[in-house]
């Protein structure tokens, strides 16, 4: 499987693009495992990063009801 | 060889560095009062030799969980808040004073100060909120409210072209 940032050209993984990182979170708001998103290292660390950042400013939730 | 790190180190913190700042502000200062804050946080910056690059619009968002703050010595609670960001370049030794007057500032629920990089500053114009609260809502809503209204003077032409049809039957027999 491609890595969805390197395939969509996307350099800097942002906290604010909500919409994208939503591709990453499990119904309950989780971040996905590296083995479900199928990103390199580098972005999977990125990815929880900006998820974590978007958490904190109130974009995502930190758990979520199904 | 350390005495060499130390003063790398001191150039460093006197090198210019990308920074983002993001803020939420109360909803309670409307939308006259954001404006007003915007300036005190982009002062904030400027005071600090800070230099803005980019700057992302003031949207009201509903947050995705309620946050509890102190403002003004009481507890409250907000599920909204103006959402905004900066992009600016400042030396990083400026970071920790500009921290603790964003700490200080009544009217932030929450503030986030990261370090960037130019090409993300530039390059990130977006922000996606799934759960934005605009005007936007209020506009669509305001457009419906002429065709219904266009809907209603058709419906009042055809109850009263109906009601002329049965008048004019009635006179016939």
């Amino acid at each position: 499987m491609q890595d969805y940032f390197k395939q969509n050209g996307i350099k800097n993984i942002d906290y604010k693009d909500v919409v994208t990182l939503r591709k990453f979170l499990t119904p309950q708001g989780k971040i996905m495992s590296r083995k479900r998103t199928g990103l390199c290292a580098k972005n999977q660390r990125s990815l929880a990063t900006a998820i974590k950042h978007a958490r904190f400013m109130g974009l995502l939730p930190y758990i979520q009801a199904e | 060889m350390a005495q060499k790190t130390l003063e790398q180190d001191v150039t460093d913190l006197r090198e210019p560095r990308v920074y983002e700042l993001s803020y939420l502000i109360i909803p309670t200062v409307g939308e006259e009062g954001v404006a007003e804050q915007v300036d005190s946080l982009r002062k904030i910056i400027t005071d600090n030799g800070g230099l803005p690059i980019v700057e992302g619009d003031v949207e009201l968002i509903e947050l995705a969980y309620e946050m509890r703050v102190v403002i003004e010595n009481a507890w409250k609670v907000y599920d909204r808040g103006y959402f905004g960001w900066f992009t600016f370049d400042v030396t990083p030794d400026k970071i920790e004073a500009m921290h603790a007057l964003l700490k200080d500032h009544d009217a932030l629920i929450r503030f986030l100060l990261i370090k960037s990089d130019r090409d993300a500053a530039v390059a990130r114009p977006r922000f996606t909120p799934s759960q934005k609260v605009t005007a936007e809502a209020v506009e669509v809503s305001s457009e419906d409210a002429p065709t219904t209204d266009a809907g209603d003077d058709e419906l009042d032409q055809q109850i009263d072209e109906l009601v002329a049809d049965q008048e004019t039957s009635e006179n016939n027999e």
